[in-house]
């Protein structure tokens, strides 16, 4: 038997490869957090969300807010380097970018498109002049090795704090940054779990900030957009349209430990195959919006009914 | 704060065990300018592109934002990255706080194409925005839809790239289908691209060339009306993108901490690079002192199919030294082999120069040297050895007594530490069939992704069975289509559902009242705004919740739901009853359905994707291709379906018709048939390389005997006789 050539060799059990893996606080933390059946299909085992018309909001106040930033820098064109972008070019940014989605079969439904459009260019012409001169960057990739793993989010805007704009040498002044993040939701309830969410998720922001430049951010500030859609149009800031997200010390530790739990989690569920039922009811549009409702039993439990649709 | 040098290599030595040999030393203590490192199998070509770029960060203290790597699949990237960071941290521990600031998270490790398009995005270069990036099959979807059509009408085409649309059905008499013309449009626009050949230069030409420019022009058109962007002229696009004001920051810097520009470029799997990858490596490099860092083995090129040429690793420094006169290469050369018995170094050795189109010019790098033999692995064993057989149905049977032998005896721990390599990993009886049904009798797990068996997965087949017979049932339209393999595959389909809906009776409860529901629908009528949603609701069922239990079921059923995210992101998602019939779905999107995406199931077929945790699981015997396994080694390699001649195809005869076009004209003098007879060498150098304890080849007599069969060295049986025991 041609085995027996090779009795002189016994060879061990092959060595387990070790994965560093990366997680964000929005599509793994936060994902898990809200529904962890749900984040075991679409987060690690890749299902596709068979609705891509929710991505169409988000998506495109991102882009178009990004866009008119670096219109302000000169970066599209270094004729408007300087200048705070009109009504109709914001028109301009917002055609592209809703070309793009529709050529990807990603549509408005309903108003949004009116909505998102009308709060675009409240929010330019509002917050325009103050705060484009003192972004840094926009869409900013903060990335930290965590030792077992790496941890990643994209800041919206890293900006200049007002006092420190005024200096030349702000450049050098890491202290006196502010991270911004758009929200395309109106201001939750300060208990909710979405607001505590959000929070959650500038205090990890901030801590990513401080282990890559050695400080924390001077402040970290939400920015609920659809604030600004009230009738008549708010000519200056609304109340409830920013928070500014207190980042201490003792404030981010407690984040980046209930961060470190869900990662534990996260991994255990993994290693065990087991993606279990939330404990506490998602939100309702999530579950509604939800591909895995139809043999759900938490959904059951919080007596949210999903009767059969046929086909 | 930095460490020195020799800080650094004494500490990576003590934390691997073993010294680095001398040129391994010189690689990763390479100071500036190009390094061109020429690296045999197993000579740790990997590993020291990884203690270099830590030499860069931690002796250097060169940003990880201004280091960029690069290697040829996701899943090596990822290897390449977590080998990073376990060097990374006794290096810490043992010159805190020295090495504190070292963070690697910044630093861009990945495939070529995976960096082109993050870069890309983080940069937000314009052009690139809002672009669905076409993986093969929805290029594959994509042409077929927008612009097969229309190029079949250039007989002209087709009667000079005859080769590109062989009819491998005699019975068939008419021109090429639609999927013979979008594979055939795929690898020529790919290759326009690829091998950056000079547009106008092939319009001036006239004829058939001129009618390739249009077509390629309405495609290039069609990409940008729809916002997509294929592989190639992801690189493309890239390369313009360097040319930008964002482009020029990125590779340059803003003089923040945020962006240091780009200094080091490290390649690895170099000898599998094309035109445009090679121009895009160099341009990253341009500023002095053109610190590019190419780590390859000429003899394991293996992807000319893809526009990889290995003139790139060959002519490195020829490059170099044309682009940026003056600059230095400088050249290292890895011969000790530290993976395999010495007996498998001097096979490697000996198949690979026993060829005589091996020796011309240009087939192989300049000077290059034997492979040494300086492994720890040792024995007074046959380490190359052959098993033989009458047919293969018993060498298949031969294949599985001597793992079953080898694990029952202690000789290996596990079946996943045996390998079983071949050409092609298709469940056909040419190819992997009789081994798979080998192991399955035998009660042997195998992991073969790809066997290109997915439609026929039980799970997978009775979804699009249940979803069939809602949207078509009966197969009414299915019937009508006239690509033979649909109706079948549509019926094997319809067949697994039967089953599966007999012992599960809520599923075809489900799939009965759908069709009801349609059938009382009036003409014109919205049945739901997202076909998938109707996938996700047969998924709700039984069989299915328990197969999802199954973690390859599971990976195959969520694959399912991103192939009609694809299809749907073509064709739009929202699914109508018919025009003019009430009660039924639109004809039009049926007909479409079949023609477009099962047509493509059929002429082509698709793999399972392939495990991210590991090279293969545990308690398996993994059957791979060749070309899955570069990188790869196994204590026991096995290797079958070795009976292949070389003669030339259809990559090898358009790299002669286009070679007139390119910009950089080819370096490689050989003809296709020579370069066809080196791919299959290099191919069967590849396979042998991986074997670290026994590489055994499984092969009827009648594969090896006939003249000119390449698995068996370039001299005949006799000579692979003298040099190979049988077992």
């Amino acid at each position: 038997m041609p085995w027996q050539h090779f009795t002189s060799i016994a060879l061990r059990p092959p060595r387990v490869p070790r994965i560093k893996r990366r997680y964000s606080v929005t599509s793994h933390v936060l994902a898990y957090r809200r529904c962890s059946r749900q984040y075991g299909f679409v987060g690690e085992r890749r299902y596709e969300s068979a609705l891509a018309v929710q991505r169409f909001y988000g998506t495109i106040v991102h882009q178009v807010l990004d866009l008119a930033h670096a219109h302000f820098a000169g970066l599209l064109d270094p004729s408007t380097r300087g200048r705070v972008p009109t009504d109709p070019d914001i028109e301009s940014y917002f055609d592209e970018v809703e070309n793009g989605l529709r050529a990807r079969r990603i549509y408005a439904v309903g108003k949004v498109r009116e909505h998102a459009l009308k709060v675009l260019t409240r929010f330019n012409s509002l917050e325009g002049p103050n705060l484009y001169p003192r972004v840094v960057d926009t869409e900013c990739r903060l990335q930290s090795d965590q030792g077992r793993y790496i941890l990643h989010g994209n800041v919206d805007v890293l900006a200049h704090t007002e006092e420190a704009a005024q200096d030349p040498d702000a450049i050098h002044h890491l202290a006196d940054m502010e991270l911004w993040d758009y929200k395309g939701a109106r201001k939750p309830s300060i208990s909710s779990p979405d607001f505590q969410n959000y929070v959650f998720q500038m205090r990890v922001y901030a801590e990513i900030y401080r282990q890559k430049t050695g400080s924390l951010p001077a402040q970290a500030v939400l920015y609920f957009l659809n604030e600004l859609a009230d009738e008549p149009p708010p000519t200056a800031r609304p109340v409830n349209a920013t928070v500014v997200v207190d980042c201490g010390q003792a404030e981010v530790d407690q984040a980046m430990n209930a961060f470190r739990m869900t990662v534990g989690d996260i991994e255990n569920c993994r290693l065990l195959r087991q993606w279990p039922d939330p404990t506490v009811p998602p939100a309702e549009e999530t579950c509604d919006a939800c591909d895995f409702r139809w043999n759900c039993q938490a959904a059951v439990r919080f007596k949210r009914q999903y009767p059969m649709i046929y086909p | 704060m930095a460490i020195g040098l020799n800080e650094f290599l004494a500490g990576m030595e003590a934390f691997l065990g073993h010294p680095f040999d001398v040129p391994q030393r010189q690689a990763i203590s390479h100071g500036s300018g190009p390094l061109w490192i020429i690296a045999g199998p197993g000579t740790g070509k990997t590993e020291v592109l990884v203690d270099r770029c830590l030499k860069l960060v931690c002796v250097d203290d060169v940003s990880p934002l201004a280091i960029l790597v690069t290697t040829f699949t996701d899943k090596a990237a990822v290897s390449l990255q977590d080998r990073l960071y376990d060097y990374l941290a006794p290096l810490r521990s043992q010159f805190s706080p020295r090495l504190d600031h070292v963070d690697l998270a910044d630093l861009r490790v990945g495939t070529l194409h995976s960096l082109c398009n993050e870069i890309m995005q983080t940069c937000r270069h314009v052009p690139y925005q809002n672009v669905r990036l076409l993986d093969e099959i929805e290029q594959s979807l994509f042409i077929r839809n927008t612009r097969a059509t229309d190029m079949r009408k250039h007989s002209n085409l087709w009667s000079f790239f005859s080769y590109l649309v062989a009819r491998r059905d005699p019975a068939v008499s008419y021109g090429p289908n639609l999927w013979q013309v979008t594979r055939a449009a795929k690898l020529l626009f790919n290759r326009i691209v690829e091998d950056r050949l000079d547009l106008p230069q092939m319009h001036a030409a006239g004829g058939v060339w001129a009618d390739l420019v249009h077509e390629y022009q309405e495609y290039v058109q069609a990409l940008r009306n729809q916002h997509r962007c294929d592989f190639a002229h992801l690189q493309a696009h890239f390369l313009d993108f360097l040319q930008t004001p964002r482009g020029q920051q990125f590779l340059n810097g803003d003089g923040t901490i945020h962006n240091p520009g780009v200094t080091h470029v490290l390649v690895d799997e170099y000898q599998d690079t094309n035109p445009i990858q090679e121009e895009i490596y160099l341009s990253l490099a341009d500023q002095p002192p053109h610190n590019v860092t190419v780590v390859g083995d000429d003899d394991q090129a293996l992807y000319r199919f893809r526009g990889g040429t290995v003139e790139c690793m060959v002519s490195f420094g020829a490059r170099c030294r044309q682009r940026w006169p003056g600059v230095n290469v400088r050249t290292v050369p890895l011969v000790d082999n530290h993976r395999s018995h010495p007996a498998i170094v001097t096979w490697c050795n000996e198949f690979v120069s026993s060829f005589a189109a091996m020796r011309q010019p240009g087939a192989r790098a300049p000077g290059k040297q034997p492979l040494n033999a300086a492994s720890a692995v040792s024995g007074a064993y046959p380490p190359v050895g052959w098993i033989s057989a009458q047919r293969v149905a018993d060498l298949a049977g031969e294949f599985v007594r001597t793992i079953q032998g080898l694990r029952d005896n202690g000789i290996i721990a596990d079946y996943s530490q045996c390998v079983l390599l071949m050409h092609s990993a298709k469940e056909t009886p040419r190819f992997a069939g009789p081994y798979v049904a080998a192991l399955n009798a035998a009660g042997i797990r195998v992991y073969n992704p790809r066997s290109k068996a997915y439609v026929d997965r039980e799970e997978v087949a009775t979804a699009m069975g249940a979803l069939l017979e809602i949207i078509d049932p009966g197969q009414a339209v299915a019937q009508t289509i006239r690509i033979p393999g649909v109706p079948r595959l549509a019926g094997s389909w319809s067949h697994a559902f039967g089953s599966a809906a007999q012992a599960h009776a809520r599923l075809g409860t489900y799939v009965r009242a759908s069709q009801t529901a349609i059938s009382r629908l009036p003409p014109n009528a919205r049945i739901t705004p997202a076909m998938p949603t109707i996938l996700y609701r047969i998924l709700s069922f039984e069989p299915f919740v328990t197969w999802q239990q199954d973690p390859n079921r599971d990976a195959r059923l969520s694959k399912l739901t991103r192939l009609f995210e694809a299809y749907c992101s073509l064709v739009g998602r929202p699914l109508y009853s018919d025009r003019q019939t009430a009660g039924s779905v639109r004809q039009s999107w049926l007909r479409t359905f079949y023609y477009l995406l099962m047509g493509y199931l059929d002429s082509t077929g698709i793999d399972d994707d392939e495990i991210e945790e590991a090279i293969c699981p545990a308690g398996r015997v993994a059957i791979m291709t060749i070309h899955q396994a570069k990188g790869l080694q196994f204590p026991f390699v096995f290797v079958g379906a070795v009976g292949i001649s070389a003669s030339p195809g259809d990559v090898h005869q358009l790299e002669d018709a286009v070679a007139q076009f390119r910009r950089t004209p080819p370096t490689n003098p050989s003809t296709a048939a020579d370069r066809a007879q080196q791919d299959l060498v290099r191919m069967f150098y590849v396979a042998y390389a991986r074997a670290e304890h026994a590489l055994i080849l499984l092969a009827t007599r009648s594969q090896l005997a006939p003249p000119g069969r390449v698995a068996c060295g370039g001299q005949g049986l006799g000579w692979f006789n003298q040099r190979v025991q049988r077992l």
